[in-house]
């Protein structure tokens, strides 16, 4: 064996498991494919703390004006548009939330929980980041996210998804031991896969930024490809999900997906993965749960001989 | 962190979501303002 193959893999986090070895997945009903919808709605300060590792609005001095309007205008407009063809489809969604819109704009709350929607924490900001923190200023981050989501909802926060894809080396570990059921911010494989944390396992959810709004609308990207690749995904997904269970995740913004040149494009997704039967639509929560008394066992049984 | 007041973050304008608006109505029944900058 070389020197190589005695690394740690994946920072020792994850046992590497190919996709086509593992028993088979199947989601409640014998569905072949979870439909996982993950509208980001988020707030990007006027005037972001000063000082940070990476600079918030790199364009220009604070307040980066132009930058901050367009990412407004999603809250104030694009969430409304984008909310009409999601109620069209019945959808439900688990939001990844800036947890300061729900204090900022309480019509988003309303509008949020009247559709019972599921929150994935996604910081408080989408400019305040976390990249430096020390491990107890991130502990204590955290814990505060975990309080103020159930003290605004009433309800424990089932996942995480750190805000502008801004996280440290201890996240996964901090994230587990706050109780947290789902985590996002590690994308490596398209069926949820637990990740190795100091308390045990924490389940990694299949969160993609290959078809991602987010993604993809940074660059010179027409409305019309992103709805092509996003259906090619679930074309193929879907394909294999004959073989092994899959997670289509969509991820939208609605400062992005909102604009009106953009939105019909969002139904043109949504008509043709529901045209298909043996889709499940469901929360991240929804979709950790069935995992974790369904499949995991499954999979432990077959991966006993591994080190884990 | 503290709790945050409603609406923005900054004193320029307010927080109104557009469904939560009376309808805009423009001269004449019309339904949109066209407006062509041109940039020198």
């Amino acid at each position: 064996m070389s020197a190589a193959a005695d690394r740690p893999v994946s920072a020792d986090r994850i046992v590497y498991s190919p996709i086509t070895r593992r028993p088979k997945l199947q989601w409640p009903g014998g569905a072949r494919i979870a439909l996982w919808v993950v509208p980001n709605v988020e707030h990007y300060e006027y005037l972001p703390r000063p000082g940070q590792l990476r600079d918030p609005w790199p364009r220009a001095p604070h307040p980066d004006v132009l930058g901050y309007s367009r990412a407004d205008y999603g809250n104030r407009v694009g969430f409304w548009r984008m909310l009409e063809v999601i109620d069209r489809y019945q959808v439900p969604c688990s939001v990844s939330l800036n947890l300061a819109v729900y204090e900022h704009f309480p019509e988003i709350m309303e509008a949020c929980e009247r559709r019972n929607w599921e929150v994935i924490c996604h910081g408080f900001y989408n400019t305040d980041f976390l990249f430096g923190l020390p491990e107890e200023k991130e502990r204590e981050f955290i814990a505060e996210c975990v309080a103020t989501h159930r003290r605004l909802t009433g309800r424990e926060l089932p996942g995480r998804l750190s805000q502008a894809g801004t996280l440290t080396v201890n996240t996964p570990d901090l994230v587990a031991e706050a109780g947290i059921k789902y985590y996002c911010d590690w994308r490596f494989d398209e069926q949820p896969f637990p990740i190795k944390v100091k308390t045990g396992r924490l389940l990694a959810m299949p969160y993609q930024l290959e078809v991602n709004d987010g993604v993809n609308f940074r660059f010179p990207v027409e409305a019309e490809a992103y709805a092509r690749f996003t259906i090619e995904m679930f074309d193929r997904l879907y394909q294999d999900s004959a073989e092994s269970g899959r997670v289509m995740h969509i991820a939208l913004h609605p400062f992005m997906i909102g604009q009106p040149y953009r939105i019909r494009y969002l139904d043109r997704i949504l008509k043709h993965v529901l045209s298909h039967d043996q889709v499940w639509l469901a929360t991240g929560g929804q979709i950790a749960d069935w995992y974790l008394e369904n499949y995991l066992p499954l999979l432990d049984a077959q991966m006993s001989g591994t080190t884990r | 962190m503290t709790e945050r007041r409603r609406g923005i973050d900054h004193e320029h304008y307010w927080h109104s979501p557009k469904p939560s608006r009376d309808a805009w109505r423009l001269p004449n029944g019309a339904r949109v303002a066209f407006c062509v900058f041109v940039y020198f």
